[in-house]
Order: structure tokens, then sequence, then C-alpha cells
């Protein structure tokens, strides 16, 4: 049921070229077969390339270039084209069963609820009330398979 | 409209006393000489010595930077909402070197995209951030930033170089001077001024943001908490992608972009650390359908 439920699922946030987020290459990069620095080259793309972004996986973007050209590469050699538009969310990008992420369309708190609240003098006061204890945050992160990981961090270069 | 100002008027005096009160504890066990305030002379030997006594004095001076930044806006009336973000928020710090702070996030209902901190744990996201972004790594990552600010103490120094205030003494009496200043309340001279200067610097530091060099610091600390914590840390890579996609003169990021060096900028200098220590590691999660049920 589970599987269907999902199946479904996918067919409704199945990606569409109307959301697909379009972007440029900001360098000479390699377009990958694989989200793998390891993994065959396929062209080698020049800067500003247009590409039209399919799905996140880590930080490889699944993109396509014309003429009908898939491949992977890094997310941080590509900039997003900039909006002239005004648009009111981002266009999202969904999670799938394997980790990868697929572009979709838009949700949330409806634009309503921003206008409600009044600026409060007491508004302090009221916060202490949605603090939640380190024992819960453990189980909301447990909840959700997050695990812990040990990395330093990382200086400037 | 009168019972509502006095009320609101009396609501400020007991915060006045609770804070007058809280700043002569202070002062007094500061005065029995726990530590020797007088060997250390420096700003930065100051914070580094003190320990739980400056945590405590950082969280009573934040407590009145927040007030007067929630005075000015407004809290989203969702528990559901600023529930989740306080556990996505608590669970972040677990994975800091400050997690005994007395940390809160807070939703505010504005529309445009803006996050900020207040010194001692005070974190701010606006329900516009929120609508804006599409997975729980994500807004992870967008806490981790401003979470890394107070780890680093970026707005106690930036408000304590603007007012060149001495750190904790001055600047405790200057916003309790602030706070009652709201409210038309008088005290000496000299307290006033101090009041002037720090109102100015709250002024100027959350309407033109920190030091570049701040921010960037931030970015990198931002992408080890959140992978620290389990969540996919190019996830906050896809946000300043987003945000560098933006019309930065729009309403929704005016204040933003006064506030924050260009997304490009930002890209470019996490672009040369990134591969390393993220790109093998397989367990990490991203969790869009939590995030949607929640913010829904």
């Amino acid at each position: 049921m589970k599987y269907l439920i999902f199946i479904f699922s996918s067919f409704l946030f199945c990606y569409s070229p109307l959301f697909a987020q379009q972007a440029n290459t900001i360098n000479n990069v390699k377009l990958k077969s694989a989200p793998s620095i390891k993994s065959e080259s396929i062209k080698v793309l020049k800067p500003d390339t247009s590409v039209t972004i399919i799905k996140r996986k880590g930080g490889w973007y699944q993109v396509e270039t014309s003429p009908q050209l898939q491949g992977w590469l890094k997310m941080l050699w590509l900039r997003y084209n900039v909006n002239t538009a005004p648009k009111s969310s981002f266009s999202l990008i969904t999670q799938g069963t394997t980790g990868t992420t697929v572009a979709t369309g838009v949700r949330g708190l409806s634009e309503d609820e921003l206008e409600k609240g009044q600026g409060d003098a007491n508004a302090i006061n009221e916060i202490d009330k949605f603090v939640v204890s380190a024992k819960q945050a453990k189980q909301f992160a447990q909840s959700a398979g997050l695990e812990q990981q040990v990395i330093p961090y990382l200086t400037e270069q | 409209m009168n019972s509502f100002q006095n009320n609101k008027k009396s609501n400020y005096r007991l915060t006045v006393i609770i804070a007058l009160l809280l700043t002569l504890l202070s002062c007094k066990s500061t005065d029995l000489g726990v530590i020797d305030l007088n060997i250390l002379t420096d700003t930065a030997g100051k914070i580094a010595n003190l320990g739980d006594k400056t945590d405590q004095q950082e969280t009573e001076f934040g407590f009145s930077v927040a007030q007067t930044l929630l005075t000015d806006s407004r809290i989203l009336h969702n528990e559901t909402i600023q529930e989740y973000v306080n556990s996505v928020g608590q669970w972040l710090v677990q994975n800091s070197e400050r997690p005994e702070l007395s940390w809160h996030f807070i939703v505010l209902d504005d529309r445009s995209f803006n996050a900020f901190a207040a010194p001692g744990g005070y974190i701010f996201i606006t329900a516009g951030t929120l609508l804006r972004l599409n997975s729980e790594a994500e807004l992870a990552g967008v806490l981790s930033h401003e979470i890394a600010h107070v780890l680093k103490r970026h707005y106690l120094n930036a408000l304590q170089k603007e007012t060149k205030l001495d750190l904790f003494s001055d600047l405790s009496i200057a916003a309790y001077q602030y706070n009652q200043n709201r409210n038309d309340q008088s005290d000496s001279e000299g307290n006033v001024v101090l009041a002037k200067q720090l109102s100015g610097a709250i002024e100027s530091i959350y309407s033109n943001g920190l030091a570049k060099e701040d921010e960037l610091q931030a970015d990198l600390m931002a992408v080890v908490i959140n992978a620290r914590a389990g969540y996919d840390p190019f996830a906050y890579i896809a946000v300043l992608q987003n945000i560098a996609s933006e019309n930065p003169d729009t309403s929704a990021w005016a204040s933003f972009t006064q506030r924050h060096p260009p997304a490009s900028d930002r890209l470019a200098a996490l672009s040369f650390v990134m591969d390393e220590p993220f790109f093998n590691l397989t367990s990490y999660k991203v969790l869009m359908q939590r995030y949607q049920a929640s913010i829904r």
C-alpha cells in the first residue's frame, strides 16, 4: 500500500519542464555519466552553457543540455538564472526514494496567514513556550533517521 | 485603547524591573571576585576566560536585544510551526560547541526572506523564508548559519564595536536604559547617552548586516553543523543558489540584500572547500516530506 501511495505521489510530484530550474555553467566543466568524480566524462561544457536541472543528489545536479544530452555536474559549478519576474515561492525540489531530489510545484503556509499577528511588547515572554528540550530534539531527530556525524569545521582557503 | 496602553506600560515596567534585578545580581557576583576582571584587559580575553559567567551575561544582554527586535516585528501565531522550527534548531545546537545556551528559535510573521540572530541564542527566521525553502535540510542550513553567528558572538562583537562600549558592563546598562527609554522613563544623562548609542547600534547592525568575513565564516560553519546533525550539507548550497537567482531589489529581498554579501560571492567561497569532507558520505537526510507536512 505504501508503495502504491509512493507511485501515485511520484506522478503528482513528477517534475515538469515548467518548474525545472534553468542554470548556467561558470567554468569549463566535465559533464559526467554518474554523480561521481570517477565516473566517465561525457563532454566538456564551456562556461555559460545553459542547462536544465532535473534533480540533485548530494553535491551533484543531473542536468540536460541541448541537444538532449543528459549527465551530472557538480552543483557548485552552476548558477541559477536570475528571476526577472517576481515569484511567490522557490521551485520545489522534492526527494525521491533514492536520496535524489526532483523539481516540482508550490505548497505551504497560506499567504493569508501572514497577515495576522501584531507587534507586541510582551512577545519576548511568549517565546519560551515554543522551546523544546535537548531530549525532545534528539527524539525528533531519531524519528527521521538523522544520524550524528563527527566532522571538524572547515578552514577558509 | 487607554487600558491597553496602561497594560502595555505596566508590562514594560515589569520587564524593566526584572532586567534591573538581573543586572544588579550579575554586578554583585562580579564584585565578589569570582574572577578578577582587572586581570583581563582585552575583550577577547574576557570572552575566552569567563566561561559560564559570560554566557549568562550574554544571554541577559541578548534578551534585551531580542526584546527590541521583537517589539518592531510580529511573532507568527502558529504553535505547530514554532515548535517544529525549535525542534530542528535545538537538534542543530546539540551538534554545536555551545548546546547549553538558552536557545530560542522564533518565526516572525513577515513575508520577506530574512533570518538573523541576537546574542545569547535568539534566532529569528521569517515565515516568508519558510515559504521559500523546500526541505528540512534547507531550513537546517539557514538556522545553522544563524547559530554560527551566535557561536562566534558576531552580533555581540559588532554591537560592542559599533557602540565602542565595554562588553557586558556598559552594554547591559545601555540595554536596560534603552528599554526604559522606549517607555518614556527617565534616568541619569550618562545612561541616556549609553542607551542612545545602543539604540543606534542595533538599528545600524540589523539594517546593514554583519561584516562580510562574519557571513563567510557562518557559511563555512553552517554546512558542517548541518552535516554533523545528519542533514544534507548541499541543501544549504541549493538555498544560496536560489538566493543568487532572486531579483535583489524586490521588496521581499531588499532587506536581506542590504544585510548580506552577494550570494554568488558566498557560493564562490564555499566552492573551494565543499568537495573533500562531504562528497563520499551517504547517510544524509533532506526530509522534504516532513518539512512540507510541518509547514503546511
